[in-house]
């Protein structure tokens, strides 16, 4: 083996050294094989001195800490993955790159992966439970259950929806005299007692809702299915004409009363007119749809609040942040004139003592005394500057809070007091009935009358409000607009002994409040 | 000689024979070979680990007769590490003594 040799497969053999470090030993070993051969000994006998090949190269390795068969066994593996059946140096230090470079690529990945799945981990299950409630609702429109009860010719069907009450009396079902018409015969199976089944709504009209009714078999045997629409006031005798019921002899519209229609207001209750007699269940029998109207109504209702809230949460952001910027400015304009004047301090300090021993320094030194003053003025004036937010400060000034009203109550209370003196309701029960009448005056459509009011307790203050009753009524008393805020006072409980107002004279009291309450 | 005796004290030549005066590689191997006869190439890693451990400083001196040899320079650790394996080896070297001292026929017990 030559010189040439001996290197080559030196460096082939440290390979995993680093390249300085490598070029450095080589050139150690060539140097001492040169220095042979100028002694006189050729390469191979130099070359033979070293010894072993493999403990060298071991003992080298075991100097920087390497293990020998790990320096061997990843230069065999980048031989045979790049196919030269030879380690080279170059060739095994890039397959440890790309060995680090795919490891590296591996994780990036996964992170990657990771990351991804937690932003949008909050979206997917949001868009599941919005699937889920679908669903559901879907589910809970489209199962019926119904128990015929056959008393009767008319096979008076009492039904319950998803799982409402058994014991509606709604409207008349006629699907016996239907499923009759339609050929299912007077011996259908549907429609006899003791018999129950499964309806199914398929669709929704005016003149009523088809629905597919599956009989639930008693024995295990196939049950009968049955398709036929529903509608509401018809009965077998009152003669059915297909294809047309709003205009037949059976249906009924508002305000008629049919033979045999016993319950006319109690099917009719809740229901909006141009729905009444139309449909084959009465409103809370057949209410899904209101319910889920009510409930979108709820939820965009929410939704604008939630966006109100937002809106208002970013003005107030914004009003914050210019504060803090104007704060910010008037503090580092106090700190800097407060520092310019703590020098000048000093300076004048400096001056004094010099002027005490007799240097002529006395307009100077006032001069700095009055730049003093002026510089911590200035600081103080900055100071005064600052914006700070008031404790209970109004807000809004259209709003009813409790707190809006204490504060404008406590601020008004100075030219108020001889008027309470004179009636003898001090301010607490006055505000106790103001309380009242904001905790129950809830309507919507009702515009705000607060304000008001208390611009025409003044002018009632000023008329004398001896009129006024020690209970609270103020029915006697003579002010411009009073008697539109009436009906709101209906609400407040304060006692008002007025009567409440009725929006259809025909109807009942209770009709108005529980179609009141149906609305809210 | 045993190999394994060579090579525990083959350090303590190589430090003693820096620190005496700065050789290079060549001329540390013929001043080692006086002492024992060791592999040639065994003296050369041994340099490069007493260098990584900071116990060698190597330089560059332009040579007359071919290229620039680099030479080794012990350094302060490198002093005290050779005093302490000073003291190991005569220690150790004492002990073996009075041991075999000890066991042999005309003066053990």
């Amino acid at each position: 083996m030559d010189k040439r040799e001996f290197l080559s497969a030196l460096e082939q053999s440290l390979s995993v050294l680093q390249e300085d470090e490598l070029r450095d030993i080589i050139s150690e070993y060539e140097q001492h094989i040169d220095i042979k051969v100028e002694k006189g000994l050729t390469e191979a006998e130099a070359i033979a001195d070293f010894g072993s090949f493999g403990e060298l190269t071991a003992e080298i390795l075991e100097a920087y800490h390497v293990r020998a068969d790990y320096a061997a066994d990843k230069g065999e593996r980048a031989g045979r993955r790049w196919g030269d059946g030879q380690t080279t140096g170059w060739k095994a230090r890039g397959a440890m790159l790309w060995e680090k470079v795919k490891t590296g690529g591996t994780r990036t990945a996964s992170c990657v992966r990771w990351t991804v799945y937690q932003l949008f981990r909050p979206f997917a299950w949001a868009w599941k439970r919005c699937r889920e409630l679908v669903r559901g609702l879907e589910e809970r429109r489209g199962k019926e259950l119904w128990e015929f009860d056959d008393s009767g010719t008319a096979g008076e069907a009492r039904g319950r929806y998803g799982d409402g009450d058994l014991n509606n009396k709604g409207g008349r079902d006629a699907a016996p005299a239907a499923a009759k018409e339609r050929g299912g015969g007077a011996d259908s199976d549907v429609g006899n007692p003791g018999r129950s089944a499964v309806s199914s709504r398929i669709d929704s009209g005016k003149s009523g809702d088809m629905v597919r009714e599956a009989e639930i078999p008693e024995n295990g045997s196939a049950g009968l299915e049955v398709e036929h629409r529903r509608y509401s006031g018809v009965r077998p005798e009152d003669g059915v004409r297909p294809g047309g019921l709003e205009s037949g002899p059976g249906s009924r519209e508002y305000g008629e009363a049919g033979p045999g229609d016993r319950n006319r207001r109690d099917r009719n209750r809740g229901v909006r007119p141009d729905r009444r007699g139309r449909t084959g269940r009465d409103f809370r029998d057949s209410g899904l749809r209101q319910r889920i109207k009510r409930k979108g109504k709820r939820i965009i209702n929410d939704m604008g609040k939630g966006i109100w809230r937002i809106c208002g949460l970013c003005v107030s952001a914004v009003f914050w942040t210019a504060r803090m910027v104007w704060n910010g400015c008037w503090i580092l304009f106090s700190l800097v004139v407060a520092g310019f004047g703590l020098f000048s301090l000093y300076g004048l300090g400096v001056l004094s003592v010099l002027l005490t021993q007799g240097y002529p320094l006395i307009g100077v030194t006032l001069g700095c005394l009055g730049l003093v003053m002026c510089a911590f003025s200035a600081a103080v004036l900055g100071i005064t500057f600052l914006r700070r937010k008031e404790n209970g400060a109004i807000k809004n000034k259209g709003s009813h809070s409790r707190q809006n009203r204490t504060e404008q109550k406590a601020g008004k209370q100075e030219h108020k007091a001889p008027r309470h003196e004179e009636t003898g309701r001090g301010p607490e029960k006055k505000r106790e009935s103001d309380q009242e009448g904001d905790r129950r005056a809830k309507p919507g459509d009702q515009a705000p009358w607060r304000p008001d009011r208390e611009d025409q307790e003044e002018k009632a203050g000023s008329e004398g409000l001896q009129e006024r009753e020690p209970g609270g009524g103020q029915k006697d008393v003579q002010g411009a607009g009073w008697e539109d805020h009436e009906p709101s006072r209906e609400h407040s409980g304060t006692g008002w002994s007025g009567e409440m107002p009725v929006e259809n004279p025909g109807e009942d009291p209770g009709a108005s409040e529980e179609r009141g309450q149906s609305y809210a | 000689m045993n190999a394994q005796f060579k090579k525990g004290v083959l350090e303590l030549i190589v430090l003693e024979s820096v620190r005496q005066r700065d050789m290079y590689g060549y001329e540390l191997v013929e001043e080692v070979s006086k002492v024992v006869d060791v592999n040639e190439g065994t003296i050369y890693p041994l340099l490069k680990r007493l260098t990584n451990e900071h116990y060698f400083e190597t330089y560059l001196r332009e040579s007359t007769e071919g290229p620039p040899r680099k030479y080794y320079h012990v350094t302060a650790a490198g002093i005290l590490y050779r005093d302490q394996l000073e003291r190991e080896w005569t220690e150790l070297s004492g002990r073996v003594w009075k041991f075999l001292k000890q066991n042999l026929p005309d003066g053990g017990s």
